[in-house]
């Protein structure tokens, strides 16, 4: 028996800030059948495990809890007429816009005019980290954590090292923390931290925890389950064994273009997402993509944002009136790692706004947006992080078209400056020379 | 109670094979093993390729069970629903040394028996296999090699046992043999076992076994090797398994596909003396890389999902060491080294043949079957969640659980309902595959523990990885207050 097929105007897949900002905005337009997909039992996406502080600050000018704000993004999405599917999985999604899923409701495919690809990102899992070591029991990421204390109120161990010091990271501490899971400590690679400040203060300090940047995890040792994990100080080479139960990889966000790569969109090397252009159409007429699939974490104000552009863009498309120009490619020059969107078209009216991340911490950044040498716009920062994208606003229709784009960014390396942490046996058992560490820390913030 | 008639000590894929062998006759038989499930020691972390045996030695023990096993195999795979897949492999040469060697290994394989190997020139080599390096000297196309689910050809093995009377004992350490003149007692933490023959197939550990019986002494050394995955784009730039050209000590590291679809490097070769240490050294790590981007430059654009260490069980011998001492009914199996896959079926006949001779008593079960039933998924089929019919009829298979590699929940419940059920979360994996995939259990842990604590009426905190000691969870947080 073939699985049925339904015909709609547009397939979300998707049901986080960025999908249902998207089917809000197509829903308004009058098109047909809106579908959102997603495989939890909650809409909302990260935000809905998240219990923390701090959501939708730009669109509902207040910090909401996660799951407040992933309530209302739902809710606002159902009142314009979306229909909001959950526990669907989609299996496959193919060139001509059929979208397959699967549920306990049964098979079910999807005909649309326009496929939004929302699928979000993931955190890189252990192997591509730290490859050194056993594998034993004990080895998470800070998603599973989330679920093991938010959803099912289980510990996942007696103390944790947290890996990463990204936002995810450092809020995790907290989360462990207050549930009963000491954090012998943080470790980040980098010299600087990379979360805000605001989250050192409020979730690391508090609970005396030492963050040592500059480190690497080398090893993972223990048998059936963790035991201790490796660290080496890059600064002085010396390695130091941390006892503990429990690894927590956090942050390092990969976009997750699985379903992407199959629907044969293609895939920017330097994003890991799908190549899109500022209608974020993807290579494959009718198929667009927005939020952290595009580029890994990001806010998820800025994941809704894109979904709303994308949601109009996509609209116009379906109603024959987005034209297909041939577009250009924003090229990368000086400390640009990667650029969202990668192309863009030129005569198209309006402001597009670029999201340009580094290859290395910097400061002084200055951003430049030049056509064929000519500068046409650019902006200026403090300081950029690889982690989190800086944005760029340019106006359109300044790029000629078949003319040659380029985004520069130059500012100064931020040379290594590593905590001073002591030897990690000399320490008390737990937490001392937290404040120092965070102290020399709270320069990335 | 009655002793058993044969009791075997390990449940890795020698010891499973011998007991559905054994399971054809009327016999009490049991298989015992320290880990809380079959196919947990070398059996588990293995390149997954049936040999042909055409680089063995020329008249060894191994080399004429490696060649039965491969036989088997054939029959074998289809009747337990064993996934088998016959990409050939290529042994290539990139040296000058090295091709000339190649000749020696085709001469070696006709006096082992395989005839159908032949010398492809460089050309040759390149127009089936384009993604190789631009080094490449010459070939040796040898079609019978094979890549095969390893875990299944354990685990059906031990199913089809199990659903013929088998009993398995596992996560039960035999810490103590008494043998007494008709019998011997295998005393574990949880019983004493007692049994007319033993089998000693503990692989690894089978010196400690054939001590603990008081048998001469066995030498068996691990050898540890390291192996790398690659996410299943990678698949694509290879179409048999590429052998490098083989040196005394191993068959070196080769890059072979598997039957999940991912890409397989491995394995390294190091001899050491600590049978507990399954860690991945950095050392290993860069040598992988570096062989594998010797052959094949793409490589290093290629995403690695896994990384996995197991250990071969070296014995002191350069062949297999099986030994049946009818005077003493022990059966010593060790030494069987990295074709131990491959040959398990043949060298199951082999110790049935000899317990025969050597007086155990034979007589066909008649509720034996060969064959088990069909699971609901196996490697290279499509998931039962895109089958409309199947999802209709149990919606539990439309409940997808991991992502990455499209398991239901359907899936996992069989898993935990078959004649051998799976008891962990690796079980689990290596039943169905669930968080086997690129995001390596991001999604999937929780739901898992959820289902196993549920299906096993136990407190979240008691399911484990792999047995005792390896708890996911370390029980309810603070604020739950005790109750969920």
């Amino acid at each position: 028996m073939p699985a049925p097929v339904q015909d709609v105007a547009a397939v979300i897949v998707g049901a986080g800030p960025a999908g249902l900002g998207a089917a809000a905005r197509l829903a308004r337009c009058g098109l047909g059948p809106i579908v959102v997909l997603d495989r939890e039992a909650q809409p909302g996406g990260l935000p809905a495990q998240s219990e923390h502080h701090g959501f939708g600050l730009r669109r509902y000018k207040r910090p909401l809890r996660g799951f407040d704000y992933a309530a209302r993004l739902a809710s606002a999405a159902t009142r314009a007429g979306v229909d909001v599917r959950l526990q669907t999985t989609v299996l496959r999604v193919t060139p001509d816009r059929t979208v397959l899923t699967t549920s306990a409701g049964g098979v079910l495919g999807y005909r649309a005019r326009v496929v939004i690809l929302a699928t979000g990102c993931r955190e890189a899992p252990r192997p591509l980290r730290s490859a050194a070591g056993t594998r034993p029991a004990g080895i998470y990421n800070t998603a599973v954590v989330h679920r093991l204390l938010g959803l099912l109120h289980e510990r996942p161990g007696r103390r944790a090292v947290v890996v990463g010091s990204e936002d995810v990271g450092l809020m995790a501490v907290r989360l462990l923390e207050r549930s009963g899971t000491r954090v012998a400590a943080v470790i980040e690679e980098l010299p600087y931290l990379l979360g805000y400040r605001v989250n050192l203060l409020y979730s690391v300090i508090p609970f005396r925890v030492p963050v040592l940047l500059g480190h690497a995890v080398v090893g993972i040792v223990g048998h059936r389950r963790v035991e201790g994990v490796d660290v080496r100080a890059l600064s002085t080479g010396q390695v130091t064994r941390i006892p503990c139960d429990t690894v927590v990889f956090s942050g390092r966000f990969l976009p997750e273009s699985g379903l992407a790569r199959e629907a044969e969109v293609a895939l920017d090397p330097r994003t890991g997402g799908p190549i899109v252009d500022q209608h974020y159409r993807t290579s494959i007429p009718g198929i667009f993509a927005c939020g952290n699939v595009l580029h890994g974490a990001e806010s998820s104000d800025t994941a809704f944002d894109e979904g709303v552009r994308c949601g109009e863009a996509a609209a116009a498309y379906a109603a024959g009136r987005l034209a297909d120009v041939e577009s250009v490619w924003c090229e990368g020059c000086g400390h640009v790692a990667a650029i969202v969107p990668q192309r863009l078209t030129p005569g198209a009216r309006g402001i597009v706004r670029l999201l340009v991340r580094p290859d290395a911490p910097l400061a002084g950044v200055t951003i430049s947006a030049r056509c064929d040498g000519k500068r046409i716009g650019g902006a200026w920062r403090p300081w950029a992080m690889p982690h989190r994208a800086s944005t760029v606003l340019l106006r359109l229709p300044l790029v000629p078209r078949g003319g040659r784009l380029q985004i520069d960014m130059r500012g100064h390396i931020r040379g290594p400056r590593y905590a001073s942490a002591a030897p990690f046996d000399a320490l008390p058992p737990q937490r001392s020379g937290a404040f120092q560490a965070a102290q020399t820390a709270g320069d990335g913030g | 109670m009655e002793p058993f008639d044969v009791l075997i000590v390990g449940a890795g894929v020698v010891g499973c094979a011998l007991a559905r062998e054994l399971a054809r006759y009327r016999l009490r038989v049991g298989v015992v093993d320290r880990e809380a499930d079959v196919a947990e020691g070398t059996s588990k972390a293995n390149s997954a390729i049936v040999h042909t045996g055409f680089d063995a030695k020329p008249g060894s023990l191994e080399s004429r069970l490696v060649r039965r096993g491969h036989a088997l195999w054939t029959e074998l795979a289809p009747a337990l629903h064993v996934t088998l897949e016959r990409p050939g492999a290529l042994v290539v040469a990139v040296s000058d040394d090295q091709l000339a060697a190649l000749e020696a290994l085709r001469d070696n394989g006709r006096r082992n028996g395989v005839t159908d190997l032949r010398v492809l020139s460089r050309e040759e080599v390149l127009r089936r296999e384009p993604a190789l390096t631009c080094d490449v000297r010459g070939g040796l196309d040898v079609p019978g090699e094979s890549i095969i689910d390893p875990f299944a050809a354990v685990i059906a093995q031990a199913e089809n046992a199990a659903a013929a009377g088998v009993e398995f004992f596992l996560g039960e350490p035999v810490q103590e043999l008494r043998a007494q003149p008709d019998r011997y007692c295998a005393v574990t933490p949880r019983q004493t076992l007692e049994a007319r023959w033993l089998v000693d197939a503990a692989g690894l550990w089978s010196d400690e076994i054939a001590g603990l019986a008081g048998w001469r002494e066995v030498r068996v050394t691990p050898r540890k090797g390291e192996f790398v995955v690659f996410d299943k784009p990678a698949r694509r730039l290879v179409h048999h398994i590429l052998l490098p050209v083989p040196t005394k000590i191993s068959k070196g590291i080769l890059i072979a596909p598997t039957v999940f679809g991912n890409l397989l490097l491995g394995p390294t070769a190091v001899d050491g003396t600590d049978k507990t240490d399954l860690s991945l050294t950095a050392d290993g790590f860069s040598t992988l890389l570096r062989a594998g981007r010797r052959f094949l430059p793409a490589l290093q654009h290629e995403a690695i999902v896994a990384t996995y260490v197991g250990l071969r069980a070296v014995g002191a011998g350069s062949d297999y060491g099986i030994e049946v001492d009818g005077a003493r009914r022990l059966v010593v199996i060790s030494g069987i080294r990295s074709t131990g896959l491959t040959a398990s079926p043949a060298i199951a006949e082999e110790v049935v043949t000899r317990l025969r001779d050597a007086g155990l008593v034979l007589r066909p079960n008649p509720g034996y079957r060969p064959d088990r039933p069909a699971p609901a998924w196996r490697p290279g089929h499509p998931r039962p969640c895109a089958d409309p019919d199947r999802v209709a009829r149990a919606p539990a298979y439309g409940r997808v659980v991991c992502l990455c590699e499209s398991v239901s929940e359907g899936e996992i419940l069989d898993a935990m309902r078959s004649p051998l059920p799976a008891r962990t979360l690796d079980g689990i994996k290596k039943r169905t595959w669930a968080m086997a995939g690129r995001c390596q259990a991001y999604y999937c842990t929780a739901d898992l523990l959820v289902l196993l604590a549920r299906q096993r009426g136990v407190p979240l905190a008691s399911i484990t990885k792999r047995g005792v000691g390896s708890e996911l969870t370390t029980g309810p947080t603070r604020t739950a207050g005790g109750t969920r």
